[in-house]
């Protein structure tokens, strides 16, 4: 993984769900707040430029081959040839394809258990320790068993992408609909609300920051997920790819599928992270 | 004794369970009590004495280990719309703009809220806070978060208006505008008020009885009229009448604390 999303995974009473991130700091929060605002960007591009600059000085100055470094100006030009040539698109087309089918099915299933589980407190006990050792288990390692299963085309990286996607949904839904404020509770006790409705109207929308904080956990780690079922058996593929560049000591074409991995996760994030703003508005007045 | 009482407190008595204890922690015993239709009635006691448990009996919300409440004649099973409540706390869903709050309890009711919108308007336009309507939660102070709740309560036009403290957490100026606004809306509704708070001056200054409870097991330990004409005043806060009052009920209350003063 690039980068760990801000304020995630945090501990919960099971040991899993993913905290709601805080809403961000008020306006009225210091006067030199706005402007120190718009220079937070013009900082870490600053930064960004000096990291590339020293990357290329240390692999000029130490003379490294490019098997083993290559600068930031190799990399970059193996990433035009892939992009400008056309042969990295198709393959960034079938790990999209997979991470975005995964995530999906995985959410999907995450939130339609929980939600359900969350109905029964009998059931939540009951099924709480097997949660916990699910959760435990690395998914990762049953890729090889999904390539006997599902043999090498798309379905094994779906399965192991919609894995993986599916706790932090799953638990993060559970945690959601049950941390309801008890007065609220009593409100709608009070106004005679029936179960489905305590459920759509109450529960549902508490639930929501709780899923979108699982969402964006589930969105990084299925391009995880993606690329190593990849790894694991692939003839097509962002993670094949990689495969097959170590097969050739093609080390620049390494490098130029992990910056296009990079921008894959993140730009895949900032869509969810945009969802969520829109769907919370009120928690951004 | 001719008029049916609107709410009417027969033999409540109740107790919580309580470790090694078979008997439980007894919070209410035998408490009476008929609220006249239209009556606003405050009920003061030390804290712990049991306020929130009859208030909650009251509402339905909590059936009495003993005794029965009536409404109208008929006993109490549960919540009805005839009741509405204000928390001490305005209990808002911050997803949901002031107006969608105050809309709540006719949308759990499925009833058409666009029968009520123009209701909810008035209402938030009543209690203050119109030009809020379409703000969040989050985006309002304390006390205009607890009169949407009040508004809210008043929604389907309940005919008994419970308020457990509702405005012990503003400061007093807040307080006193809400005080104002509640009695305001009271007396445009004609509702029964039944109203519990631990502030003496508070009780007296609005209800038309103050009913005094003694620390726990909570009981009615004396009931004092209140002399002060409607439509209250401020000026009334301050007359030697309502210090008088105040006085009494205070007096009373130390009396019946076992740390009371003495003489």
């Amino acid at each position: 993984m690039a980068t760990s999303p801000p304020g995630l995974p945090d501990a919960s009473p099971t040991g899993t769900a993913h905290r709601v991130s805080p809403p961000p700091p008020s306006p009225a929060a210091g006067t030199g707040w706005r402007c120190r605002r718009a220079l937070e960007p013009a900082l870490s591009l600053l930064l960004f430029v000096g990291l590339l600059v020293a990357w290329e000085a240390f692999v000029r100055l130490r003379g490294l081959p490019r098997l083993v470094l290559p600068g930031p100006l190799v990399v970059a030009q193996a990433l035009a040839d892939g992009l400008g040539a056309g042969y990295l698109w198709p393959h960034i087309g079938t790990t999209l394809g997979e991470i975005l089918l995964g995530f999906l099915a995985g959410s999907a299933l995450g939130i339609g258990l929980g939600a359900l589980v969350a109905q029964s407190a009998l059931l939540r006990r009951v099924l709480n320790p097997y949660i916990i050792a699910s959760q435990a288990m690395p998914k990762l390692a049953l890729a090889p068993i999904f390539v006997v299963w599902f043999g090498f085309g798309l379905t094994p990286k779906v399965v192991i992408t919609a894995l993986i996607a599916f706790f932090p949904l799953f638990e993060n839904t559970l945690t959601g609909l049950h941390d309801v404020d008890p007065d609220q509770v009593e409100l709608f006790r009070a106004l005679r609300a029936s179960r489905w409705d305590t459920f759509v109207k109450l529960r549902l929308p508490h639930a929501v920051p709780y899923l979108f904080a699982g969402l964006r956990v589930a969105m990084v780690l299925s391009v995880v997920g993606a690329v190593v079922g990849e790894f694991v058996g692939a003839n097509r593929g962002l993670g094949a790819l990689i495969i097959a560049a170590q097969g050739t000591m093609d080390t620049p074409q390494m490098f130029a599928v992990f910056v296009v991995l990079t921008v894959l996760g993140v730009a895949l994030y900032a869509l969810v992270e945009f969802a969520e703003r829109w769907c919370t508005r009120w928690r951004y007045p | 004794m001719s008029a049916l009482p609107k709410l009417a407190v027969e033999g409540v008595s109740h107790w919580f369970p309580l470790d090694g204890d078979p008997l439980g922690l007894l919070v209410l015993a035998d408490v009476n009590l008929a609220v006249a239709p239209g009556e606003f009635v405050a009920i003061v006691g030390e804290s712990g004495c049991g306020k929130t448990t009859l208030l909650r009996i009251l509402g339905g919300l909590l059936r009495p280990a003993a005794g029965r409440v009536l409404l109208d004649g008929q006993p109490v099973a549960g919540p009805t719309a005839a009741m509405g409540f204000v928390f001490q706390r305005p209990v808002l869903l911050e997803w949901r703009t002031a107006l969608d709050n105050v809309l709540l309890p006719a949308e759990l009711a499925h009833e058409p809220p666009g029968r009520y919108r123009a209701r909810a308007l008035e209402l938030l336009e009543l209690v203050g806070v119109g030009a809020f309507a379409a703000r969040y939660p989050r985006q309002l102070s304390g006390g205009m978060q607890q009169r949407v709740a009040l508004a809210r309560a008043l929604l389907r036009r309940p005919s008994v208006l419970l308020l457990d403290e509702p405005f012990s957490a503003l400061d007093a100026i807040t307080r006193e505008q809400l005080q104002l606004a509640l009695l305001r809306l009271v007396a445009l509704q004609e509702a029964t008020v039944v109203f519990i708070t631990h502030d003496i001056a508070e009780a007296a200054w609005l209800a038309d009885r103050v009913l005094l409870l003694t620390p726990r097991p909570g009981r009615v330990q004396q009931v004092f009229p209140v002399p002060l004409p409607r439509p209250r005043t401020l000026e009334q806060r301050y007359s030697e009448q309502f210090a008088a009052l105040t006085r009494a009920i205070r007096l009373a209350m130390l009396g019946a604390s076992p740390a009371g003063v003495k003489g």
